[in-house]
């Protein structure tokens, strides 16, 4: 097996897996899902020992096959140290979302051939190198999630589902107005039409204002931008998420947190800014402004909520805007920190939503007034719940710290006011947090039924245990994963601001 | 002799074996007999199968060496026939579409004409409409042109109103027929005109002549060309002309409700390919703009009215009238970039294969005794889970979200509009047809999202009903993953 038919197998193992899923009995299918996810875990350690960290810059093991010539467009995939720990990402919390399934009574086959579909077009969207392609993937996403949480949510799920689908397809039609201009350009400029993401940013745009005193490259700028503002969300875009989160099913709601937001922020860092850099230069404040808003309103909406999978789901819109925050510094630091955190808020919302679930499937409630005492009732559960709300919290030694902590050093470099301001988000984001473990784990069992409450099984404990691992690996030896694509990192503000007018010294 | 073969019958064959199965059909209608049904079907799935090998047999040998007369030695009429029948690659295209069209047709009718069984006329009828489709798209010549739209537009009227007991049949009939004839008249106006004005009705010489820079701000040539943009709207159901299209999509019966929106719809293209990216193409300038906007329009009306809509049927003839927009955005594109003709094309073939898959199965639910409402689609997708597949691509094809090749044809459709004349046609068209997205999804929500308790299975009572839809939605997503399958690329 070469190199580049690995890629071509990441997408297409799960895509083949759906069909035969649907084919299976009920029961079956759950266990042939795991064992096709699982494989998506073998194929992502190959990937990760075949990555060369030497030239994370570039792309590497290229599958290209030509799709429709005349247009220029292909099948291409490729990774670079941008998609590369997304796409491990991916691939790692795909069978801890389908154990998270498990139990699910309605239409199981059905239900795991969603997973695969929605793995496919995950991992798909992260490897594309072909802009139709990435949006082939990116609205094919859309499909099987929206699937998730309409038929297996609670009981809002029609509502979430819906709002969930119009927000992010109204931005999916401004980002590919944006793509049509520039398919244009690429025949004006470059002599023939390509979708290769890599000569969209080479496209220069003329400085004539549209309308609005907007130029085309704001235009298009702001086209990709809405579109991934939603899906990061970003604060005033952000509303879909806590009805999406809260009907979601489990696993769709890990996914969800894991893997769909960072679409977002991989979109901003892979096309919004590398195509539009003057643009995002000139917008950069006021995304920043907005990125911390959305932490301190996060947080603080997090904390006034009363179901525990809403007060995560603000609580990813906090985290979320940290990254954002990172990438606004347009410094290494900042987006150093803004991927770290990507992955672990991936890991750790991940787990919170794993452990949320648990609790869910035991009681049917995700009301705090429910809960309370639990601690001496399961105290395996307990010790994993603050586990994972300490690294959530962003304690020392536990992963969150080194990703928020780069994305403040970045900050702080920026602009000194932003990291003074958006330090307060942290300080409310332990408040809620530990307001969320008060409330479920201590002070005394207010609630009889709890008493039988059964601990952690151990389909669960597999399923929670690799991201424990993971919260401490990453949060002691951060390194060790960094080094493998930090080489994009260090030259990714150089490379594409490259065309704007900052010189090249304050950018470091 | 073998010019006349070379010339006449070869080139001919595709039109000719449909000809000959409709006659045939004819001929075995004068025998009542009961043993003579299974007959009567063979040989109305012959007709076009026959046509489908000619159409690839003349793909393969003489076909394009057909359309260059200049070598051509044979009996004067016979020269004369090759100037008013032109057979090229486009046309080859749209034959094979036609053919495809009307044995899905054939196969998904297979269990509705069953229940009709003394009206086998039908088969006839929709053989003749098939010979006038093909005489459309392959007219080099006003007259021949008339006659092909004609020959298709009279038996349509025929089928639609076939449900003679029903009240909304016979209206649509009707509607359909006055305005069918109305949009007719109209043509034929617009034909007389240049028939007056250049004294010839050969499409090549009237694009001649039109590109004379005297003629080009000839106010009877304007007003021919009014006439024909308005006559052209009526066919395709283009927005200020699209009044009678829902009324006759609702009423006619649900398998030929199919057949219209996919093969009719797809003639009635290859007209207004040959009349805009042929005859009136020296006017570019005149009609370009104005037909993006009528396309524009068509998105947002057709789009806007299949928001409120109840009945399956009428939310998708109301979106037909917003397909036909993008489809007509292409038109506009021609005379820019010849190579839009392949996407019209495109968008056609996968547009028919969604719509005839989408009425096949509301043909199903109505054989199951069930209106065409929402509510009756709940729950369907796991009660049949393979049918409930089939009608999810259909929705998403027509939504235009990939992998489907709904996405692509609209993706090809926007590209020309936006190499040719720009973004502003292309945004507008993304923005209106976004609106689309809701009532899209309410079928979605339908299938899969509300209480599936307490509603019945899908019977499928006649297997090649099944096959119809699965192979429309098999092809769906076949043309998507390798377009270039459909001659396109």
């Amino acid at each position: 097996m070469g190199m580049e038919h690995l890629l071509l197998w990441l997408v297409t193992l799960p895509l083949i897996g759906a069909l035969v899923c649907f084919a299976l009995t009920d029961e079956l299918s759950k266990y042939f899902a795991l064992v096709v996810t699982l494989l998506g875990w073998v194929l992502a350690f190959f990937v990760y020992q075949g990555f060369d960290s030497a030239h994370a810059t570039q792309l590497q093991m290229v599958f290209n096959y030509p799709w429709l010539n005349s247009m220029g467009v292909s099948f291409g995939l490729g990774i670079d140290g941008i998609s590369f720990p997304l796409v491990i990402l991916t691939k790692l919390m795909m069978p801890i979302a389908i154990l998270a399934s498990f139990n699910e009574k309605k239409f199981m086959r059905f239900f795991m051939s969603c997973y695969l579909v929605l793995d496919s077009a995950m991992t798909g969207t992260f490897l594309a190198t072909d802009m139709v392609l990435f949006y082939v993937f990116w609205e094919l996403m859309l499909i099987p999630m929206i699937l998730l949480i309409g038929v297996w949510g609670s009981e809002q799920r029609v509502f979430a589902s819906v709002k969930f689908f119009i927000y992010t397809f109204a931005g999916s039609m401004l980002m590919l107005a944006s793509i049509f201009y520039l398919f244009s350009q690429t025949h004006v400029q470059l002599g023939q039409y390509t979708g290769e993401i890599a000569a969209f940013t080479k496209l220069n745009f003329s400085p004539v204002e549209v309308f609005w005193g907007l130029n085309a490259e704001k235009l298009v700028f702001l086209g990709f931008f809405i579109a991934f503002a939603i899906k990061v969300p970003l604060f005033p875009l952000h509303t879909w998420l806590p009805d999406a989160h809260v009907q979601a099913p489990t696993g769709g709601s890990i996914l969800l947190a894991a893997v769909l937001l960072k679409m977002g922020t991989y979109g901003l860092l892979r096309f919004a800014i590398p195509i539009a850099p003057n643009a995002f230069v000139e917008f950069s404040t006021c995304v920043a402004y907005l990125a911390i808003i959305g932490i301190l309103y996060g947080a603080w909406v997090a904390y006034q909520q009363k179901d525990m999978k809403k007060l995560v789901a603000y609580s990813s819109v906090s985290h979320l805007g940290f990254c954002v925050l990172g990438i606004c510094s347009m410094n290494t630091k900042g987006l150093t920190g803004s991927m770290l955190q990507m992955v672990n808020h991936g890991i750790t919302t991940g787990a919170l939503f794993l452990l949320v679930g648990m609790l869910y499937e035991r009681r049917h409630t995700k009301k705090f007034e429910d809960y309370g005492g639990l601690a001496a009732i399961v105290p395996y559960f307990s010790i994993l719940f603050v586990f994972v709300a300490c690294s959530s919290m962003g304690v020392p030694g536990l992963n969150g710290f080194v990703g928020e902590f780069l994305v403040f050093m970045g900050a702080f470099e920026a602009n000194q006011t932003w990291a003074f301001v958006t330090v307060t988000g942290v300080v409310f984001g332990a408040l809620y947090t530990l307001t969320m473990v008060k409330k479920t784990l201590f002070g005394p069992v207010t609630n009889a039924e709890n008493r039988s409450l059964k601990d952690v099984t151990l389909k669960e404990w597999a399923a929670i245990l690799p991201l424990c691992i993971l919260i401490v690996y990453l949060g002691l030896a951060p390194n060790s994963f960094l080094s493998k694509f930090n080489q994009s990192l260090d030259t990714y503000w150089a490379e594409t601001l490259k065309k704007t007018a900052l010189d090249a010294g304050t950018v470091k | 002799m073998n010019a006349i073969y070379e010339y006449f019958f070869l080139p001919l064959s595709p039109v000719l074996a449909l000809v000959f199965a409709g006659l045939l059909l004819i001929v075995l209608e004068c025998v009542s007999e009961e043993g003579l049904k299974p007959l009567k079907s063979t040989v109305a799935f012959l007709g076009p199968l026959i046509s489908l090998y000619y159409v690839f047999q003349l793909s393969f040998t003489s076909g394009l060496a057909f359309s260059d007369p200049s070598s051509l030695t044979g009996p004067v009429w016979l020269v004369e026939f090759t100037k008013i029948y032109k057979l090229d690659g486009m046309t080859l295209n749209f034959f094979w579409a036609i053919d495809v069209f009307l044995l899905l047709t054939l196969l998904f009718f297979h269990s509705f004409y069953e229940e009709w069984l003394e009206r086998n006329e039908l088969l006839i009828l929709i053989e003749f409409i098939s010979v006038g489709m093909m005489i459309l798209v392959s007219a080099n010549d006003l007259l021949m042109l008339f006659l092909g739209l004609e020959l298709m537009s009279l038996p349509t009227y025929v089928i639609v109103g076939f449900r003679r007991e029903n009240v909304k049949s016979c209206e649509a009939a009707l509607k359909y027929f006055l305005f069918g004839s109305f949009g007719t008249v109209l043509l034929l106006l617009s034909v007389a005109i240049l028939y007056g004005q250049f004294g010839t009705l050969k499409t090549g010489q009237l694009q001649f002549l039109l590109a004379q820079t005297s003629n080009l701000s000839n106010p009877a040539v304007l007003v021919s060309l009014g006439l024909m943009l308005a006559a052209v709207g009526f066919k395709i159901g283009m927005t200020p002309f699209q009044m009678w299209l829902p009324d006759a999509y609702e009423g006619a019966p649900t398998s030929i409700t199919g057949f219209m929106g996919s093969a009719v719809k797809l003639a009635s293209f290859g007209l207004a390919i040959r009349i805009f990216g042929g005859v009136f193409l020296p006017l570019a300038e005149k009609w370009m703009g104005l037909m993006s906007w009528f396309a524009v329009i068509s998105i947002f009306v057709g789009n806007l009215c299949a928001l409120r809509q109840k009945n399956l049927k009428r939310l998708f003839a109301y979106s037909s009238i917003a397909h036909a927009g993008f489809i007509i955005l292409g038109v506009a594109a021609l005379p820019k970039d010849a190579q839009s003709q392949q996407m019209i094309y495109y968008y056609l073939v996968t547009y028919g294969m969604m719509f005839l898959g989408v009425f096949a199965f509301l043909n199903l639910m109505e054989q199951n005794g069930k209106s065409l409402e929402f509510s009756n689609l709940s729950g369907l997708g796991f009660r049949n889970p393979v049918l409930g597949i089939a009608l999810a691509i259909f929705v998403f094809s027509a939504a235009g979200i990939p992998p489907t090749a709904g996405f692509f044809a609209k993706y090809f459709i926007l590209f020309e509009s936006v190499k040719t004349q720009g973004v502003l046609f292309a945004v507008l068209a993304v923005i209106s047809s976004a609106m689309g997205i809701y009532y899209y999804l309410k079928v979605i929500v339908h299938l899969y999202m509300q209480d599936a308790s307490g509603g019945s299975k899908l019977a499928v009572q006649s297997t090649s009903t099944y096959i119809a839809i699965l192979i429309c939605a098999a092809s769906l997503l076949f043309f998507s993953i390798f377009p270039g399958r459909l001659g396109v690329f």
